[in-house]
């Protein structure tokens, strides 16, 4: 009885050491908290397969973001009355639910890289160090590719790099110089942590830190260094120009030597809807994206001259006897897409469908569906046909985010901006329109620097259209504000009649078509009139919901 | 004691109370990294790979909520017949939970915050009335409500969106821009602060509060709100010689409506227009209820008070008319009860709000099936 006693006056000492308060404040025990996590390398490993989970944003009817931004630029269209296809048109304001959700994606991306930098170096002691740098050197490459974005897109954005609480977040705006100054520090930091290898498309490689840095140096007229990020991954990284321009949007693109890095699916885990809104109605597509008539025509013809000069073009024929990559990007009237012929003209009632052999005729969808493509014409690039029928909105098909072609494009122009017109810049444009399935004939030496720059303005356009950097070339190049206001035009008479253009339309030296000179342009479908504010388009507004969270920031000009 | 006669019972109620509110999950105040799933995992190599993040921000601080309650009633009946009953009801949350909006640059979910500062004070009156007149017995009961709400304290964070939270106005009012009719002309569009896209007459024209020469999101206020105010009740039933009549009528008096979308706005999403829509502005119909017909602009799509309208009504929820055979009738045919009656739900609507659309939903894009008006017939026989 004493010894009892004595055990339980013991026990208000214990009550006293540890306070009731703690004792009862218990972390859960069925998952990690933040402060136990980084207890090893898998668990590393799993944070940073959390930032990669980012790339999987989609923006409009599951549309892979980055390709998005072209459905605002002058190669494209949203048919969905909503918040990009408002961008398009120069209304966006404080409240765009496109361009505040790459704002709220974005930061929640750099979110989980600041959490990893921040509490797991002290397992750099406890696991192979290499690998250690490997994996936050991913995620680090990743930092600094959701900063591109917000930079080139909003201007000076917070330039957030660690975790920080609640009492700190009122964070004013970086110079974006600052914030590109940080960019390409980290990729000159992360590149010897990365792994050089042409095969791997899935993990960022040194050649992915290379291609990222080569495009926000050439997308902030860091000439010196665009030209030099270019030119070592040209030489040191063993990428080589695909013979098969097509083959890089389709399934097996993933063993092409051109790609270096793309957004994987897989079935089951994430799919995306791409092929739904680009396909036909008869290829079980909504046709929800549409190209206008002025990327049809920015295309040259094969002797390397645009359509308004070109003595091989038609204008009754007009996708004859034109640059390839025309039909690799785009479906035209008349031409094959999946099963069928696609022609949206009202007057071809019937249509071959090639699943049957030999193929029949069949009912035109197309003609009489309100809501067929309302230009007449659809996208081709990065729908592969196999697709179709079960996966049309669920497409297991990689996207690329980088492939070698932007980065020679990319050395052409910077070293163009530096006035340095060496046969490098000749054989970097040269390798790309030459390549077999394109086999446009070469640029031919002793343009000036005038000419050349428009050389390579029209050759990204041609060769790299509908892969998200039409709508931030127009901006660098200050010509939105040119190119974008106006009509936007499907083909004639999408409605009555069919037919074409009477006449070419003027083609400027960077490929960019004017109607006024055409005779029945007047026939032209006309999807919408667009705007663009030069004195405020060229960046995006801040969320308002933003500056009412963090007073320290000041919105963009005339939001 | 004559009084006692009129009076015959009289009561005064008084209550206080206070009560806690915890229901938001288990582990506020810690933060937990959320291991697998839809916004973590990715795929190397072909194969599903699971990840992990850190997605919401902790509260260390976190506290109940509590809201506190006085109730001052009055009851009494009179005559044996009037029941009347008053109640005043002061009600103040205090430290509400809600996940207030946070940097969206901290990168994480924000946490349960004890925020918010809520006030309601109302009052509900009820009066029940039974008599009887020679052979006719007669009921009225009738119910009135009304409730004022009010955010008292809302951390200064002014949430943003088509229905909004802010400090000195209800709880989800509406927020956006003032409406003042419709330009009448190019040089009215011209004179006035830049607006939303090809502004043209017959677009809505909305107010420059600030008066800054341009219409965004710093000339949105709150301009209504959905809350019903003095809604009301009323239920009459009498009955002589074996004829009986009930009729149930129930109604808001003040409350203001929102339509938008599809619900009220002609191509809405390229969509179609709608027989309404024929009353839209032209240069011969400037008193037009519609702005002009426009494809793909969003000037006249913003949320603004054009499309707020008085959802104040009163309706005729339902109406039995029937006749109970006498007894003396049945006897021969052998029927404890025989009754027929006819009875009709939703009969009659008055209102100011959208034609044919039902006030009893007053904010929608119109996308749901509207209350049907139904007749029934019957025959209740007892054997």
């Amino acid at each position: 009885m004493k010894r009892l006693i004595k055990i339980f006056s013991l026990i208000p000492l214990f009550l006293l050491t540890a306070s009731c308060q703690e004792y009862l404040d218990r972390a859960p025990l069925d998952v990690p908290s933040d402060d136990t996590f980084f207890a090893n390398e898998t668990e590393l490993e799993m944070a940073v397969t959390g930032v990669y989970n980012r790339l999987w944003f989609n923006t409009t009817e599951g549309m892979p973001y980055m390709f998005s931004f072209d459905f605002a630029s002058d190669d494209g269209w949203d048919r969905n009355g909503g918040a990009l296809q408002a961008l398009g048109r120069g209304e966006q304001n404080s409240d765009n639910a496109y361009t505040n959700s790459f704002w709220s994606h974005f930061y929640r991306a750099i979110g989980r890289v600041n959490f990893i930098v921040s509490g797991s170096p002290h397992l750099a002691d406890q696991m192979d160090s290499e690998k250690y740098n490997r994996l936050v050197g991913e995620a680090r490459f990743l930092r600094a590719y959701f900063y591109a974005y917000l930079a080139e897109l909003y201007g000076d954005v917070p330039l957030i790099i660690d975790i920080i609480p609640l009492s700190e977040s009122q964070t004013p705006r970086t110079p974006k110089a600052e914030v590109v100054d940080f960019i390409l520090a980290e990729l000159d930091e992360i590149a010897g942590h990365l792994p050089s290898d042409v095969a791997t498309k899935d993990r960022i490689t040194r050649g992915a830190a290379l291609a990222l840095k080569s495009r926000v140096a050439l997308w902030n007229e860091r000439w010196d260094e665009a030209a030099s990020a270019s030119k070592t991954l040209m030489d040191e990284e063993g990428y080589e120009i695909d013979e098969d321009y097509a083959g890089l949007f389709l399934f097996g693109s993933e063993d092409s030597p051109e790609i270096i890095l793309q957004v994987q699916y897989l079935r089951g885990v994430q799919t995306h809807n791409l092929p739904r809104n680009y396909l036909s109605r008869m290829a079980l597509g909504h046709s929800n994206k549409k190209p206008p008539q002025d990327m049809v025509d920015t295309y040259d013809c094969i002797d390397g001259l645009p359509i308004d000069e070109s003595p091989l073009f038609d204008p009754q024929s007009p996708f004859e006897n034109r640059d390839p990559r025309l039909e690799y990007t785009l479906v035209v009237p008349g031409s094959r897409l999946i099963n069928h012929i696609f022609d949206t003209n009202p007057e071809v009632e019937q249509v071959l469908d090639f699943s049957q052999d030999p193929p029949v005729l069949v009912e035109n969808i197309e003609a009489d569906h309100a809501y067929a493509s309302f230009t007449g014409y659809l996208y081709r690039k990065h729908v592969d046909p196999a697709n179709y029928p079960t996966d049309v909105s669920a497409s297991e098909q990689n996207l690329n985010l980088f492939r070698l072609a932007e980065i020679l494009l990319n050395y052409a122009e910077a070293k163009v901006e530096l006035n340095e017109l060496d046969n490098t810049v000749y054989d970097a444009i040269n390798a790309i329109r030459t390549r077999p399935s394109v086999n446009m004939p070469p640029i031919l030496p002793g343009k000036s620097q005038e000419e050349l720059r428009n050389v390579v303005r029209k050759e990204r356009r041609h060769e790299m259209g509908m892969e998200g950097l039409r709508y931030f070339d127009i901006r660098r190049w200050r010509i939105a504000h040119e190119v974008i206001p106006g009509p936007l035009r499907g083909r004639v008479n999408r409605y009555s009649g069919g037919g074409w253009l009477n006449e070419p339309p003027a083609i400027d030296e960077i490929g960019t078509p004017s109607y006024d000179n055409v005779s029945n342009a007047n026939q032209m479908v006309v999807i919408e009139t667009r705007n663009f504010d030069p004195e405020r388009d060229y960046l995006w507004p801040i969320p308002r919901i933003e500056l009412e969270t963090n007073t320290a920031l000041i919105q963009n000009p005339n939001y | 004691m004559e009084g006692v006669d009129v009076v015959d019972q009289l009561k005064l109620r008084a209550s206080w109370g206070q009560l806690g509110n915890q229901n938001i999950g288990l582990y506020p105040y810690a933060s937990f990294m959320v291991i697998g799933g839809d916004g973590q995992d990715y795929v190397f190599n072909n194969a599903h790979s699971p990840g992990a993040a850190l997605n919401s921000m902790a509260n260390s601080d976190i506290r109940w909520e509590t809201s506190e309650s006085t109730d001052v009633g009055l009851e009494f009946n009179l005559w044996g017949k009037l029941d009347v009953s008053f109640d005043y009801y002061y009600r103040l949350t205090k430290d509400i939970l809600l996940p207030l909006n946070i940097p969206l640059t901290l990168g994480l979910g924000a946490p349960y915050q004890n925020a918010g500062t809520v006030e309601n004070r109302g009052y509900d009156i009820m009066v029940n009335y039974r008599n009887r007149v020679g052979e006719v017995n007669y009921g009225v009961m009738v119910n009135f409500s009304d409730v004022k709400n009010n955010i008292v304290d809302m951390k200064g964070i002014e949430n943003t969106g088509r229905t909004v939270n802010r400090e000195g106005s209800p709880i989800g009012s509406f927020f956006g821009y003032v409406a003042d009719g419709l330009f009448q002309s190019q040089e009215e569009v011209d004179a006035h602060a830049t607006q939303f896209g090809n502004v043209g007459p017959g677009d809505i024209k909305y107010r420059d509060l600030n008066d800054d020469g341009m219409i965004n999101d710093q000339d949105q206020t709150v301009f209504g709100s959905p809350i019903p105010r003095y809604t009301f009740g009323a239920r009459l039933n009498a009955d002589y010689k074996g004829i009986d009549i009930s009729l149930f009528l129930q109604g808001v008096g003040k409350a203001d409506g929102y339509l938008y979308a599809q619900g009220v706005m002609p191509f809405f999403l390229g969509g179609t227009v709608q027989q309404q829509h024929k009353d839209r502005w032209t240069p011969d119909n400037r008193e037009a209820s519609y702005p002009r017909l426009a494809w793909n602009q969003t000037n006249n799509e913003q949320t603004s008070s054009f499309w707020m309208k008085n959802a104040a009504y009163l309706r005729l929820q339902n109406l039995q008319i029937g006749y109970t055979f006498p007894r003396s009738m049945l006897e021969s045919i052998k029927l404890q009860n025989l009754r027929i009656y006819v009875s009709g739900r939703n009969l009659l609507t008055f209102d100011n709000f959208y034609e044919g659309y039902d006030p009893e939903a007053p904010v929608s894009n119109g996308g749901w099936y509207p209350q049907m008006t139904t007749y029934t017939m019957g025959l209740n026989v007892n054997f």
